[in-house]
């Protein structure tokens, strides 16, 4: 194979070229309902070359390795095409010449347990959900595991192996009155690591049920301004969607409007704020000891006390704007060229501790997990799964229909307390970027609290 | 592929083997120029079997291994539900006009070409804007073969040009985008490809202040994607079986205006999803949903017509509920191409008719709200505002909401005469209903 990869890089007629070659197995199990609905296993080979040819990108994909060389001569044939096109040549950084293997060893593999196995533990989290209250109306639950081997090799003599496990679990409950109203209630795992990680998650499933039911009684939050303090996975999925995006480079290069905002040196927050973007965090499932370009992981400081510090970048980005590539050009798989992504973004630690917090907080909301959300450009509204009122800094009653919403900068800037109980989770889906979806990540922060966030009741 | 299925007729009562070889070249257009272009061949097969009357499914892109494929199957059926599923006895025949070669030979260079040609007349229409365009040949060969017998395979072409552009001023970002998708390389002209852009674009030069309340609005046929679909859900055959859909027990009821029909044409060519046969190797039909307000038909692949009790309606396909996917995930129950009857009113006719409304032409969220019960809720990203039966400027910060089966029933205005493919796969005209909650954010 080495030779192969090799022997094909050497026939290529342009000024740069990169393989990557894939092998993955997947395993998917799901059950809705009573209903074993998907259980679903894969293997695939692919790959991809990537040439530049007097500045312009020519890229091939392919399943079949035979067709290796003949991808090449294509690649560098469409590199022509683009260059011939192209107001800018692409110019890559320098980076160093790597020859690794890197070998993940699993404890306890998933790749050995029987799928029987996963089926049953699968199986048994849904009865519990199901068993749970007679208001479950409905179940997701999901066992994913996947593992990837990367060979990656490039014209400048890099040559990477590597191996990336994932796996996730998805505990999800939807309760009904019976009248139209249906609530859900989730748990999610992810890491990328071992069988580990799903096993004994009884607990959770109860609680994922018993949420669903509880949140039929919740009242809708009150809309309007509130001091709001967002738990570490919320906090994280807001650092991520409406921070973390606006510091990759590529998308900055596009909205020249906001990279004037993305000044390196401006203040965006309390000295205490630091936001990270770490590609190996233990057991994180943006871990990535190389990117898709063969560079190294990095820990890159995107705010450092409060100021914008750094973006992350590609070897064609970092070029541009005299950077050091980060180590963030990801692809989700071989079907796709890379892009700049996050890996592990999260939020570092500050000094407060959760009490201290909430005793600032006459009247507040606090804001619990993420559904999903939206951002656009400086405007994001996010749904929090749940919430819980808080009056005279004490913990009160569930609330619903929790969704925040504001704009970014602001909202950094009203960061007044950062929690010392930093969490990371990977969840169960990915990011989305480009057409590639989902790409394993994680994101995280400690206890965060908010000045002035605006809550939309319904 | 025959190695596949004759590997996992050793294994199994029941097998089923799609074959898919997909060749495509998209080209990509940004500010900077022609970016990328990237030639994709992929190869794959999936295979379902019924093993001790259990379900297995299992894809590859490794055929040179046709027993291992076969026995990843068996071995997912051994821990399958049990499943009484049949696979297909007979099949269709391939489609007149799906496949043309003329596609399969358009080069590179071609398409920068057109690509350039697509950019160029944007920027010159509007100097202003940062223009995207994509343009993608598609080549997929299916093959299918199953122990029923079955044994068909169909070549499909589609050529695709994709156009989105972003005006940035005084720290407002609009973004505005439309896609073309035709089976003849020549039907994707500069002019088609920028037509809808450009007028979008002229109308949204003035930002005015957006209304408030319970207003008329005229969905254009990309934005009524909103009020269809709660509708789509509802016809699946899957919503219809979990007792989930509104019309679950609608069957030859008026649920709608008597003006509104849909009708599910895996048959049209124009419409990407067109083939001799679905995903399950069953014969691709037109089947009517809803006829002059009546609820005629639901929509069925193999497994939900069992769970039924009725026939498969050739709606069994990879991918989500919009279909479109590749030969990874199995087939689930999806719409082909969706038809909806158009009117007899020019957009413009249904935009004179209004005092004070909202033209909708693209919207964020979709999916949120209770869409099985047919509820919607939306923030726009295009929208305009209409004052006295004529657009006045471009409105933002504005969610719509309302039930696609009440103002479907009750509030429909009219439908226009302009019918357009969109999505790839819906020919819709536009739409005007009344009665929809409009709330400006400040």
């Amino acid at each position: 194979m080495k030779q192969k990869i090799r022997d094909a890089i050497a026939r290529s007629a342009a000024d740069y070229t990169e393989v990557r070659v894939e092998r993955r197995w997947l395993n998917r199990v799901l059950f809705q309902r009573e209903t074993l609905e998907t259980l679903e296993t894969a293997s695939e080979v692919g790959g991809i070359v990537r040439c530049l040819k007097n500045g312009g990108w020519g890229i091939a994909v392919f399943n079949d390795l035979s067709q290796l060389p003949s991808c090449v001569d294509e690649a560098v044939r469409l590199g022509d095409v683009v260059a011939a096109r192209a107001k800018e040549p692409v110019v890559l950084a320098k980076v160093p010449i790597v020859e690794e293997d890197v070998r993940v060893e699993l404890e306890h593999d998933f790749r050995t347990v029987p799928l029987r196995k996963k089926v049953e533990l699968t199986q048994a989290y849904n009865m519990i959900i199901l068993g749970e209250s007679e208001r479950i109306v409905a179940t997701q639950v999901q066992y994913l595991d996947r593992f990837t081997e990367v060979t990656f090799a490039n014209s400048e003599g890099t040559y990477i192996v590597q191996e990336l496990p994932d796996i996730t679990l998805l505990l999800g409950a939807a309760a009904s009155d019976g009248k139209g109203d249906v609530q859900q209630g989730m748990e999610m795992f992810g890491h990328a690591g071992d069988f580990s990680l799903v096993l004994g998650k009884e607990e959770h499933a109860k609680t994922a049920a018993q949420r669903a039911v509880a949140m039929l009684d919740a009242q809708p939050v009150p809309g309007g301004q509130h001091t709001v303090l967002l738990d570490p996975r919320l906090a994280g999925v807001f650092i991520h969607e409406a921070f973390g995006h606006f510091c990759e480079a590529d998308f900055l290069h596009k909205n020249p409007q906001l990279a004037k905002i993305m000044t390196l040196g401006n203040e965006f927050g309390v000295p205490e704020l630091q936001v990270i973007d770490e590609g190996y965090v233990a057991g994180g499932r943006g871990n990535v000891p190389y990117d898709d370009e063969g560079v190294r992981r990095a820990k890159t400081h995107l705010i450092k006390d409060g100021r914008l510090h750094s973006l992350m970048h590609s070897r064609e980005t970092a070029a541009k704007m005299g950077a050091e590539p980060t180590g963030n050009a990801r692809a989700i798989n071989y079907e796709h060229e890379p892009i700049i992504r996050m890996t592990n973004t999260y939020i570092e630690n500050g000094s407060s501790t959760l009490d201290e917090m909430l005793q600032g907080i006459d009247r507040g909301i606090y804001a619990i997990e993420a559904y999903g959300g939206q951002t656009e450009f400086e405007q994001f509204s996010f749904s929090a799964a749940y919430g819980y009122e808080i009056r005279n800094g004490e913990i009160g009653d569930l609330v619903r229909n929790v969704v925040l919403s504001g704009n970014l900068f602001e909202t950094l800037r009203s960061i007044d307390a950062i929690g010392n109980d930093r969490e990371l989770s990977g969840g169960v889906g990915g990011c989305g970027k480009g057409g590639q979806f989902p790409l394993p990540v994680t994101a995280g922060s400690p206890h965060i609290r908010i000045q002035n966030v605006t809550i939309g009741g319904q | 592929m025959h190695d596949v299925l004759r590997a996992a007729e050793g294994v199994a009562e029941h097998a089923e083997v799609f074959h898919l070889r997909a060749r495509s070249l998209p080209l990509g257009f940004d500010s900077e120029g022609l970016s990328s272009a990237k030639l994709r061949q992929i190869e794959g097969v999936a295979v379902r079997v019924i093993a001790d009357g259990k379900l297995g499914y299992a894809t590859s892109t490794n055929l040179q291994e046709p027993q291992q494929i076969a026995d990843a199957a068996a071995s997912a059926a051994a821990y399958g539900e049990t499943c009484a599923l049949r696979f297909a006895h007979a099949s269709g025949t391939p489609l007149d006009g799906v496949y043309s070669e003329r596609i399969e030979t358009i080069d590179a260079e071609q398409l920068a070409s057109l690509g350039e040609a697509i950019h160029k007349r944007i920027l010159e229409a509007a100097p202003d804007v940062e223009a995207s365009v994509k343009l993608e040949t598609t080549v997929n060969e299916v093959r299918l073969a199953n122990t029923e017998g079955v044994d068909v395979q169909e070549r499909r072409s589609l050529v695709s040009a994709r156009v989105e552009v972003t005006r940035t001023q005084d720290g407002d970002i609009f973004v505005l985008g439309d896609g073309i998708n035709a089976r003849a390389p020549d039907a994707i002209t500069p002019e088609a490809a920028t037509a809808n852009v450009l007028k979008l674009l002229e109308l949204a030069e003035h930002l005015v202040p957006a209304p408030s309340g319970q207003l008329p609005v005229v969905f254009t046929p990309a934005g009524s994607i909103a009020l269809l679909l709660p509708l789509i859900l509802g016809l699946s055959g899957k919503s219809v079986h979990l007792t989930i859909s509104p019309l679950a027990e609608k069957l030859g009821d008026t649920v709608f205006d008597s003006r509104l029909s849909l009708i599910d044409d895996g048959l049209e060519i124009a419409g990407s999803a067109a083939g001799g046969f679905d995903d399950e190797g069953v014969a691709s039909q037109r089947t009517p949903l809803v006829e002059a307000g009546v609820v005629r038909n639901f929509y069925y692949d193999l497994r939900t017509a069992m769970q039924t009790g009725v026939q498969s309606t050739g709606n069994g396909y990879k991918g989500g509920v919009l279909g479109g996917g590749d030969f990874r995930s199995a087939p689930g129950v999806s719409l082909s191409n969706l038809i909806v009857g158009a009117g007899s009113a020019s957009q413009e006719d249904l935009i004179r008719e209004i005092q004070s409304g909202v033209l909708v032409d693209t919207v964020l969220g979709l999916g949120q709200g209770n869409l099985n019960a047919g509820d919607f809720s939306n923030n726009v990203s295009v929208a305009y505002r209409i004052e006295n039966g004529r657009i006045t400027g471009r409105v933002k910060n504005l969610m719509i909401s309302g039930n696609a089966y009440r103002l479907l029933k009750d509030n429909l205005l009219g439908l226009g005469n302009d019918a357009k493919w969109v999505y790839g796969r819906l020919h819709v005209p536009s739409i005007a209903v009344s009665d929809v909650s409009v709330a400006a954010k400040s």
